[in-house]
C-alpha cells in the first residue's frame, strides 16, 4: 500500500494526547464512581455523597468560595480592563502585562510566598483562615479576569457608545445600556475562567487557611489519599457535572456573538 | 478503524521505548547482565552526597551499588556462580497511604519497600509481603538493638492480625531501619505565649499530661501550635487527651497512677491496649476533643511544622522525633532553644522498616538482602543517621561514638577534654547492651537541658520505656477513623449561609440559563411595539 501524506495525520500526536490523559482517565472515574472496592457495580458512591452533611458542606462551601471570589474578581477587573483598554493609559500594552505577570510564576510558588506576606500584614491563616484563603483565591485569579475581559474592551464598537451619547443618555445608561451588552462575552468566559478552578483548588485553601478550609479539591484528595477511590472519584464526576454545565451555559452567549454576524447564521 | 491504528502503532512503539531506557542504563556495564534492586522508601531518607553540608562521600545508593559488586560480597550474598552487576533503583513516595495505593494497583512494582509499622501490619494482611529471613541478614542479627528486635523487643510485641495469630508479628515480617517517638515541640520563650514563664511553660508540657496542656491551659496558649495534618498522628493526640471514663477521669492518667513508680509489663501491657482502643464510643470521644482543639490552635501542617517553628510562625508543634532534631539543631543557630517533650501518660512510638515484597525471584532476595545487610552495617547506619537526624534501628560501636561526639560537651571541637563543664549521665545501656556477655556501660555525657531536647528526641530516657506504646493498624475501623477525621476537618455553615448559597447559585444559573430567553422575548416585544407604531 503506498503511504501519501494527508494534513489530517497532523492530528495524530494531539490525538494520542487526547486518549491517554483526557478520555482514558475520564473513563477510570465514571468506573471507579460506580464500583465498590472490589470492583462491582454499586451506587454506594453516590449515595454516600448526597447523605454526607460533610461533603454537602464543602460543595457549599466550594460553592461560596468560587461565586464571591468570581464576583469580586470581576468587580475589581472590570474597571481595571476598561481602563486599560484605553490606549492613552496603556500604549504599547506594557502595564496589561504587569497585570498578567504574575501567571508567569508557578501558582504554588506564589502561593507560599503570598503566605509569609499575609503573616507579614497581619492577616495570617492561623487566625483567619477564610480570609486569607479569599485573598489568596483572588489575587490568583484576577489576571484571568482581567486578560479576557481587557481582549473585549478593545473590541467595543466606539460608535455604538457615541451614538447612546448622542440620544440622549448620561453616562450611567452609556454604561448599561451600550458599554456591559457589549462587554458581556468577555464577562462571561473571565467568570468561567475563575469559577470552575476556584471550586477544585486545592493548594491555595490548604496553604494558606493552614489546613483549616476545606474545599471540593481537597476533598477529593482526603478520598483519593485514604484508599477511598470510589467516593473520590464520584466527587471528581461531581464536579466534571458541574462543569458541563456550566459549559453549556456559557455556550448561550459565546454563540449569541457569532450569530451576530450575518454571514456565519447561515451555517 | 482509526484508533485501532493508533493504538496498533502505541503498543509498537512503547516497548521500543522501554528498551532504549533500558539500554541506557546498563550501557556502563559491558554486556555484563544487570539485576535489578528496585527499592521503594519515603522522599529525604537516606545518606546524600551534599558537600555543602559537609556530606561529602556519594550517595548511599552509589555506595552500595560499588559495595555490592565486589567479588567477596557478590559471592557472600548469591554463591560463588552469581556473575551479574547488581544495581538498585530507588524511588520515593510522599506518604504511605499514596504508597499502599500503588502498590496495591499493581501501578509500581518494588522488591524492597520501607514503610511505617502498621503499613507493613497491612502489607502483611494483604499478603503483599514476605516473611523475612534473618540468617540471611548477619548484620542486622549482630547489630540492631535487642531493645527493639529481641524476643521480648518491641516489634515482636506487635501481631499482625489478632485474629489470625498464627501470622505472626511485625519482627518476622520487617526489618527494621529508624524509630522514634511523637512528642511536642515547643518554645518556652515564644512571643505568642501569654503569661507563662519559661520554666511555666517547660513544666507544663514536659509533665505526664502533657498533651493535655493544648486543651486545658489554651488560654496561655492560645494559636500558637501547629498539628498534623494526618489521620493517625492526630488520632494519637486526641485519644491521649480524650479517654476518659464514666467519671470524666483521663484513663491514662488512671492507670499511670493505679501503677505509680512501678511500671512493669503489665502496664505496658494496659497501656498498649487503652492506645489502641479504635470502637466507636472512642472514636466519638476523639472527634469531640479534636474540634475543640481546633478552636485553639494556629493549623494543621503536612510537612511546614518543622521549618515554622523555627521561622517563629508558630511556637509548638506536634512533631516526630527526628524531624523535632532537625528544627532544634536549625533553631540552635538562631540562638533559639527549642524543646522536646514525650508526656508519660502515653507516648507514641514508631518505626519505619522495610518489608520484602511476595512473589520476587530468589535472586531479587538475594540483593535485597544484600541491601539489607549492607544498611545495617554501623558504619552506614550512622552515616544514615548523620543526614537523616533520625535514630536508626542499629546499635554497636560506631553509633554509640557519634552520639558520644555529638552531645559530650567535655570534648571541644579539638577534643581537648574539659572536666569543668557540668553534665548529667544519660543511660543508653538499655539500647546499646548487645547482651548478657556485653560489659560496656553505654553513659553519654550531656548538657543538663538535654534531658527535654535533641538527646530525648533520638534516644528516650529509660524511664520513659516502659510508656512507650505503638499505635497499630485500624483494621475495621479505618472507614470510620476517616470519616470522624472528615467531620474534624470539615467547618459546619451556618445555615443562613447555606440557604443564600444556594438561592445565589441557583438565581445566577437560573438568570445566565434564561438570558437568551429573555432577550428573544424583548426583541418580541420590540417588533411588536414597532408594528402596532406603524
Amino acid at each position: 500500500m503506498k503511504f501519501r501524506f494527508q494534513r489530517k495525520f497532523l492530528a495524530i500526536p494531539y490525538f494520542i494526547f487526547l486518549i491517554l490523559f483526557i478520555v482514558l482517565p475520564i473513563l477510570f472515574i465514571i468506573y471507579y464512581a460506580f464500583t465498590d472496592s472490589n470492583g462491582f457495580f454499586t451506587f454506594d458512591a453516590v449515595v454516600d455523597f448526597f447523605t454526607s452533611t460533610n461533603k454537602l458542606n464543602v460543595l457549599l462551601l466550594s460553592l461560596m468560595f468560587a461565586m464571591l471570589n468570581t464576583i469580586i474578581c470581576l468587580v475589581i477587573g472590570y474597571p481595571i480592563a476598561y481602563i486599560l483598554s484605553n490606549t492613552k493609559f496603556n500604549a504599547n500594552a506594557v502595564i496589561v502585562m504587569l497585570f498578567v505577570m504574575p501567571m508567569w510564576i508557578n501558582f504554588v510558588l506564589r502561593t507560599w510566598a503570598t503566605r509569609d506576606v499575609l503573616t507579614w500584614i497581619g492577616l495570617d491563616g492561623g487566625t483567619h483562615p477564610y480570609l486569607a484563603t479569599m485573598i489568596g483565591l483572588i489575587y490568583n485569579y484576577l489576571p484571568f479576569v482581567i486578560l479576557p475581559l481587557y481582549n473585549v474592551m478593545l473590541k467595543l464598537d466606539k460608535s455604538q457608545i457615541e451614538a447612546a451619547m448622542d440620544l440622549g443618555c448620561n453616562r450611567l445608561q452609556v454604561f448599561t445600556k451600550s458599554i456591559f451588552p457589549q462587554s458581556i462575552p468577555g464577562v462571561v468566559s473571565a467568570a468561567m475562567m475563575v469559577f470552575m478552578p476556584t471550586m477544585s483548588s486545592y493548594v491555595i485553601s490548604d496553604v494558606l487557611s493552614e489546613g483549616q478550609v476545606v474545599l471540593f479539591g481537597n476533598l477529593i484528595y482526603l478520598n483519593f489519599s485514604n484508599s477511598q477511590w470510589n467516593y473520590g472519584s464520584f466527587i471528581s464526576l461531581f464536579m466534571l457535572a458541574l462543569v458541563a454545565i456550566s459549559m453549556l451555559i456559557s455556550r448561550n452567549f459565546t454563540e449569541k456573538s457569532t450569530t451576530n454576524k450575518k454571514e456565519s447564521s447561515k451555517w | 478503524m482509526k484508533i485501532y491504528k493508533i493504538i496498533n502503532k502505541l503498543a509498537i512503539s512503547l516497548p521500543l521505548f522501554s528498551l532504549l531506557s533500558l539500554t541506557s542504563c546498563s550501557g556502563n556495564s559491558n554486556n555484563q547482565d544487570v539485576l535489578y534492586l528496585r527499592v521503594y522508601n519515603a522522599g529525604d531518607y537516606v545518606y546524600l552526597n551534599d558537600p555543602d553540608n559537609g556530606y561529602d562521600e556519594p550517595d548511599l545508593v552509589d555506595q552500595y551499588n560499588e559495595w555490592i559488586n565486589q567479588e567477596e560480597n557478590k559471592a557472600f550474598y548469591f554463591g560463588e556462580n552469581f556473575n551479574k552487576r547488581v544495581e538498585i533503583i530507588y524511588d520515593t513516595y510522599d506518604t504511605n497511604e499514596n504508597m499502599y495505593n500503588e502498590l496495591l494497583t499493581g501501578k509500581s512494582n518494588y522488591e524492597l519497600v520501607c514503610t511505617s509499622d502498621y503499613m507493613i501490619q497491612k502489607l502483611a494482611k494483604k499478603d503483599l509481603i514476605q516473611t523475612i529471613n534473618k540468617e540471611k541478614i548477619p548484620n542486622y542479627s549482630k547489630y540492631a538493638s535487642k531493645f527493639l528486635t529481641g524476643e521480648d523487643g518491641k516489634l515482636n510485641n506487635v501481631i499482625i492480625d489478632e485474629e489470625n495469630p498464627t501470622l505472626g508479628t511485625l519482627d518476622d515480617f520487617c526489618v527494621g531501619y529508624m524509630w522514634g517517638t511523637l512528642g511536642l515541640m515547643f518554645n518556652p520563650e515564644y512571643d505568642g505565649i501569654n503569661n507563662r514563664s519559661k520554666e511555666q511553660v517547660i513544666e507544663d508540657f514536659t509533665s505526664p499530661n502533657g498533651w493535655d496542656t493544648l486543651w486545658t491551659h489554651s488560654e496561655y496558649y492560645d494559636n500558637c501550635a501547629s498539628i498534623k495534618d494526618s489521620i493517625r498522628d492526630t488520632y494519637a493526640l486526641g485519644i491521649a487527651h480524650a479517654l476518659v471514663d464514666e467519671n470524666g477521669e483521663n484513663r491514662f492518667a488512671k492507670l499511670y497512677n493505679e501503677y505509680s513508680g512501678n511500671y512493669n509489663e503489665e502496664y505496658t501491657k494496659k497501656l498498649g491496649d487503652l492506645f489502641n482502643l479504635c470502637d466507636d464510643e472512642t472514636i466519638a470521644l476523639v472527634q469531640e476533643s479534636l474540634i475543640e482543639l481546633k478552636d485553639y490552635i494556629y493549623g494543621f501542617e503536612v510537612d511546614t511544622g518543622k521549618t515554622d517553628i523555627v521561622t517563629g510562625r508558630v511556637g509548638i508543634n506536634l512533631a516526630w522525633s527526628g524531624d523535632a532534631v532537625y528544627s532544634m539543631d536549625t533553631a540552635e543557630e538562631n540562638d533559639v532553644y527549642l524543646y522536646f517533650a514525650i508526656p508519660h501518660y502515653v507516648t507514641n512510638v514508631w518505626f519505619d522498616a522495610f518489608a520484602l515484597m511476595n512473589g520476587i525471584s530468589e535472586e531479587q532476595e538475594n540483593a535485597a538482602y544484600s541491601f539489607l545487610d549492607f544498611i545495617s552495617l554501623p558504619e552506614i547506619a550512622a552515616k544514615n543517621m548523620d543526614y537523616v537526624g533520625y535514630t536508626p534501628f542499629i546499635g554497636g560501636q560506631e553509633i554509640f561514638d557519634l552520639v558520644t561526639e555529638w552531645y559530650d560537651p567535655r570534648y571541644d571541637e579539638d577534643g581537648n577534654f574539659d572536666d569543668s563543664v557540668e553534665t548529667i549521665e544519660y543511660d543508653l545501656s538499655y539500647f546499646f547492651n548487645q547482651g548478657e556477655d556485653d560489659t560496656n556501660d553505654y553513659i553519654v555525657h550531656v548538657e543538663p537541658e538535654q534531658i527535654n531536647r535533641q538527646m530525648r528526641a533520638q534516644y528516650p530516657l529509660e524511664s520513659d520505656l516502659p510508656h512507650l506504646a505503638i499505635m497499630k493498624d485500624f483494621g475495621n475501623q479505618n472507614d470510620k477513623i476517616t470519616s470522624m477525621w472528615e467531620n474534624v476537618k470539615v467547618n459546619p455553615l451556618p445555615v443562613w449561609v447555606s440557604v443564600i448559597v444556594v438561592l445565589g447559585f441557583v438565581g445566577i444559573l437560573g438568570f445566565l440559563g434564561s438570558y437568551r430567553i429573555i432577550q428573544k422575548i424583548k426583541v418580541n416585544r420590540r417588533k411588536k411595539l414597532r408594528e402596532k407604531n406603524n
